[in-house]
């Protein structure tokens, strides 16, 4: 186990990306928020609008929630190794976690169609299984789905 | 009956939602997780050298797709979505490892340590 992330102190570094990429995740729904506020379908922008749209699209859109996502797979092992480290069960303390993630998920998305919270809690069920895997293993992984996430 | 239509519209969208962009999460997820427990984020100046080579190869990747994005976004292009989908992997890990490096620099990290304080701030307050 990590002994320097089992500590309780904070990775000055991941607090900071963290924060980018939720700032990016609030930039992209900018628009999906004002629909659900105002009415209406998806504003069509054009002039300046349509081309901070554009750069929206080339540098912010899909690449800050999969940054999270990143993220949220430090925060597992991180969160879990500190669990164990105070004799709790890791996975169980997880898998607790991600139910009310899933529950909290599955109220927000009647409230915001656009809600990711229960896909994320659905999607982390799986990475309890890598907890005790070995590094070796979870690369012969990455590189499997990466590769069929490709073809 | 409205209540039912409404809930499967909202069960379509959220399959569609997951057949596009779950495994991409999921490589994510994994990656952060390996990244982790193979002290890649503890020790990150221990692994510079690894993540300039991360920096290296994804950068034009990333330039790359940046470039057909715009034209296709330009074009009104019918594929622009999947283009994006294409781009996320290496744009991602692009981002992530100029941040890592960038943030190993003390008054860099200094800087944006204010950044990071107010967006927490906000979403404490939303």
């Amino acid at each position: 186990m990590n002994p320097s992330i089992t500590q309780k102190k904070r990775i000055i570094s991941l607090d900071i990306i963290r924060r980018i990429a939720l700032f990016g995740i609030l930039f992209i729904n900018v628009g999906a928020f004002q629909v659900l506020i105002e009415g209406g379908p998806m504003p069509d922008y054009s002039g300046i609008n349509g081309m901070i749209d554009t750069l929206i699209k080339v540098f912010i859109e899909k690449k800050f929630f999969s940054t999270f996502s990143f993220l949220f797979g430090v925060g597992f092992y991180i969160f879990a190794s500190r669990a164990e480290s105070r004799g709790d069960e890791p996975r169980l303390r997880f898998f607790r976690r991600l139910m009310a993630l899933l529950l909290l998920g599955s109220i927000h998305i009647f409230i915001f169609w656009g809600s990711i919270l229960a896909v994320y809690a659905i999607i982390g069920l799986f990475l309890i299984r890598f907890y005790h895997a070995k590094i070796s293993t979870i690369g012969k992984w990455l590189g499997v789905v990466f590769i069929l996430f490709r073809t | 009956m409205m209540l039912f239509a409404s809930v499967m519209g909202l069960l379509t969208n959220f399959i569609t939602f997951l057949s596009n962009d779950v495994i991409a999460i999921f490589i994510m997820f994994l990656s952060g997780f390996l990244a982790a427990k193979a002290e890649w984020i503890s020790h990150i100046s221990n692994w510079s050298k690894q993540i300039k080579w991360i920096q290296a190869g994804t950068v034009p990747l990333f330039i790359g797709f940046s470039i057909w994005i715009w034209v296709s976004s330009q074009m009104n292009s019918q594929s622009l979505n999947t283009i994006i989908a294409l781009g996320v992997l290496p744009t991602t890990l692009f981002y992530l490892s100029t941040l890592f490096l960038i943030l190993e620099n003390k008054l860099i990290r200094k800087f944006l340590q204010p950044i990071a304080r107010v967006v927490k701030w906000l979403l404490r307050i939303m």
